[in-house]
């Protein structure tokens, strides 16, 4: 299933149900990855998986779980599982990703169009999924979102992701931006972007679209990892929060 | 047991077919009615780049199983949309009834580049006695997971009790079996259980049938009739290389029975339904479908070329 890339999502601790070598300690921390793993197509560029892997050496390396996704394609989600992130509320493991709805061609070229969707599971294995969009869509109605990412903070969920135009989008004004929205109770979300706090600069490395947030907390500050112009070819770059999230 | 041949009973090189399809008549599956049998076939026509694509075609026979009374003139069931599982065929599809409904289980093909091909089951619904399908959902109900990692197909689906039962078979992998030739598949048979018939938990990557060949045998096909209180499975098998050509290590039938539907006990030592010299089934026996008609209970199959030039049936012998 894998054989073009890898996006992975790192959890802190490891799901119940990836059993841990009795030769072990405990102490030792292991870390699962949900990646998206990629394989080519003949009449679409690609398609896309989510599969599981674990490290025992901290991160070092990751052996997969199976050589199958764990979240493959389904009646409602026929293709493009791709952009996991994981996380672990209320003893629920809580899986966002994307999904694919069409493939829309546009002058003669496949162009994907993927909603932000989730799923939940008692043990990191075996998910239930809400076959969902879980944001609505801004822009257009074939608006592409993708990179889901969740942070609680003041008694409420906060989703940051990106989002672009489904066609003519490899340029400024119709690239990838970040979007925002909260929750109170994880599935049902209020978008506002006006709140993501972050857009294009003016000029250099992330003038033309910025994409792919991931959000993350060190030393009592809230940093976001994204990526710049070209999705990432040239790098990430790093925001750090000012104000608070509420 | 003991199958007699009946011969060949359907060339679909002698039938003009929806969808521009001239050759093949694979994997037959019928709908058992009052009055005639319908046999749903994959058949194939060729796109702009001159590859296949598999459509499914039906015949209609008279429940003598040798007089054609209709044949479809129109597509039971498009191909799937850009991007989708079945968007470059559907081979083959599986019937059940449902109450008033039909459920269609296809098998759906979509084109690879590193390697030809993955596959999956998806649903489709008929509301008009067979004559068309509409899909449930652009995506499969059954497909590649965690320790089925690819080439999820061949399902065959029989309701027990309150429980659907599924058979099928499940890619390990692809292997190069020399440096020049492309990367060959690898397949078992596997089996899963729904309250539905939409959603499926699989006994994920058991192997239920065990190996004749050797690791690397290839089954596919799976068929399953209760007969006095056992359940019997045909399938087909053959070695994972060089199994087009050389008669040696192309398909047979094969057999397991089992009384539980959780242990399979595999017994086809002695072939049951083997190849004919000279015969339209001299090379290769493939792809069988197990059903009751009249108190008979036949078996139609593929012959030569996995059934470019149609299907025949055999009858059990008591």
């Amino acid at each position: 299933m894998v054989d073009c890339a890898v996006f992975m999502s790192i959890t802190p601790t490891r799901p119940a149900l990836i059993s841990q070598p009795a030769s072990v300690s405990p102490s030792l921390a292991q870390r699962g990855a949900y990646y998206g793993g990629w394989t080519r197509c003949e009449s679409v560029p690609f398609n896309v998986a989510i599969g599981v892997a674990t490290s025992l050496d901290d991160g070092k390396t990751f052996a997969k779980s199976g050589n199958g996704p764990v979240l493959g394609f389904s009646q409602y989600e026929p293709f493009i599982l791709s952009g996991p992130k994981i996380r672990h509320f209320n003893g629920t493991w809580y899986l966002w990703y994307i999904a694919g709805r069409k493939w829309k061609v546009v002058e003669g070229r496949p162009e994907p169009v993927y909603k932000i969707r989730m799923a939940l599971s008692k043990d990191g294995i075996n998910w239930k999924r809400l076959n969902k969009d879980l944001i609505e869509s801004r822009i257009e109605e074939d608006e592409a979102q993708a990179s889901p990412d969740v942070f609680y903070a003041n008694r409420k969920f906060h989703m940051f992701f990106c989002y672009r135009y489904s066609s003519h989008y490899r340029c400024k004004e119709r690239g990838y931006r970040i979007g925002y929205a909260s929750s109170t109770n994880l599935e049902d979300w209020t978008r506002d972007d006006a709140k993501a706090g972050i857009t294009v600069s003016e000029q250099g490395w992330d003038a033309e679209m910025v994409s792919y947030p991931h959000v993350f907390e060190l030393d009592g500050k809230t940093y976001m990892l994204y990526l710049g112009d070209q999705v990432g070819k040239y790098g990430f770059g790093l925001a750090v929060l000012s104000g608070k999230l509420d | 047991m003991r199958w007699k041949k009946l011969g060949k009973i359907f060339d679909p090189t002698q039938h003009k077919l929806p969808n521009n399809c001239h050759q093949f008549a694979q994997a037959p599956q019928t709908l058992v009615c009052d009055d005639f049998v319908r046999i749903y076939f994959s058949t194939r026509t060729v796109d702009k780049q001159g590859k296949y694509l598999s459509h499914i075609a039906f015949v209609d026979m008279h429940t003598n199983l040798r007089d054609i009374i209709l044949l479809s003139d129109r597509t039971v069931i498009p191909l799937g949309s850009l991007g989708a599982y079945d968007e470059h065929g559907i081979f083959p599809m599986n019937i059940v009834r449902q109450g008033d409904s039909i459920y269609a289980y296809i098998c759906g093909w979509s084109r690879r580049i590193s390697v030809s091909v993955e596959t999956a089951i998806g649903l489709a619904i008929s509301h008009d006695k067979g004559l068309t399908f509409q899909r449930v959902g652009d995506g499969p109900v059954l497909a590649a997971s965690q320790h089925e990692p690819c080439l999820v197909g061949d399902g065959f689906v029989k309701v027990i009790g309150d429980t659907f039962h599924i058979w099928y078979i499940f890619g390990l992998g692809w292997k190069k079996y020399t440096p020049d030739s492309a990367p060959d598949r690898i397949y078992k048979i596997g089996h899963a259980v729904s309250k539905d018939g939409i959603a499926w938990v699989k006994e994920e990557g058991r192997k239920i049938i065990s190996d004749r060949l050797g690791p690397d045998e290839c089954q596919a096909l799976p068929t399953v009739i209760e007969m006095d209180g056992q359940y019997d499975m045909f399938f087909c098998y053959r070695d994972a290389f060089d199994f087009r050509n050389n008669r040696e290590r192309g398909y047979r039938i094969g057999h397991a029975f089992s009384n539980d539907l959780v242990n399979w006990t595999r017994n086809d030592e002695t072939l049951l339904l083997d190849v004919s010299p000279g015969e339209w089934d001299a090379d290769m026996v493939c792809y069988p479908h197990v059903f009751e008609c009249e108190e008979k209970v036949y078996l139609l199959y593929n012959g030569n070329e996995f059934g470019r030039y149609g299907f025949g049936l055999a009858v059990l012998e008591t």
